[in-house]
């Protein structure tokens, strides 16, 4: 049997933990929406998080950087736009359901080789 | 402390610092025709809130509070009305700097905020039940 398709379970914990950091520095965002002068901010990107993440036993929170550019900004200098932090939410959420049910496919698809 | 309970706290953060905005514009509007009780005297004056990040050492989550409750320092209107209680000797009586039209749009953006926060916790909470679900 090919065992090349464990890497699914790896892939998909790694974009999973991705996901959910991803998810609170949104998170973060939406609370500090109306604090002055706060920056958005973002997690770097999923192929960066998985360069630093090869060969490494537990895998550390995605870095965060500040957001370059945004729908908006107010006065005080806070760029955080509501609707933009909502949209990538809801972004985050359907990718989190992704990789949820894929690692449940892989899980499957290693019963089904098993015969149970 | 895993990172999908870090979302509740932030959400839940900034579910009370909101509360806590929508409680200073109800304030402000319900004294919006209180004037002083003795002749000459100052009105009541509108009340503002600001908001500062707070970052949890221990987890680096960055959350928000309530940074300050501070006094509008704008200048009162005045009504000429010599009959009423807080008129001056010239007949003039100093009313609120309250503008409920502010007030009002301050309290929508509230409002709209609130959502913001509690479909963050409703994320985290639909993302959470799905990595349950994987264990059954």
């Amino acid at each position: 049997m090919n065992f090349e398709a464990t890497n699914l379970f790896e892939l998909a914990s790694h974009r999973l933990k991705w996901l959910t950091d991803r998810q609170k520095v949104i998170s973060e965002n939406i609370a500090n929406a109306d604090t002055a002068g706060y920056q958005a901010r973002e997690v770097e990107s999923f192929d960066d998080y998985l360069r630093a993440a090869d060969g490494v036993a537990v895998p550390q929170d995605a870095k965060v950087l500040e957001s370059e550019t945004t729908w908006s900004a107010d006065l005080s200098g806070n760029n955080v736009a509501l609707e933009e932090q909502l949209l990538l939410a809801g972004e985050t959420r359907g990718n989190h359901r992704v990789a949820s049910n894929l690692y449940r496919k892989a899980h499957e698809l290693m019963r089904a080789v098993a015969g149970s | 402390m895993d990172t999908l309970s870090s979302i509740g706290k932030i959400a839940s953060s900034g579910l009370r610092a909101q509360g806590e905005r929508m409680r200073v514009v109800s304030e402000n509007v319900a004294n919006a025709n209180s004037t002083a009780t003795e002749p000459g005297g100052d009105p009541y004056r509108r009340k503002v809130i600001s908001f500062s990040e707070l970052l949890e050492n221990s987890t680096g989550e960055s959350m928000v509070e309530v940074a300050d409750v501070t006094r509008d320092m704008t200048d009162f209107t005045v009504r000429y009305d010599p009959a009423h209680p807080a008129a001056d000797n010239d007949g003039y009586v100093k009313l609120p700097n309250v503008n409920p039209l502010i007030e009002m749009s301050n309290m929508r953006e509230a409002a709209r905020s609130y959502e913001a926060n509690m479909s963050m916790l409703e994320n985290a909470r639909s993302m959470r039940s799905q990595l349950i679900s994987l264990l059954e």
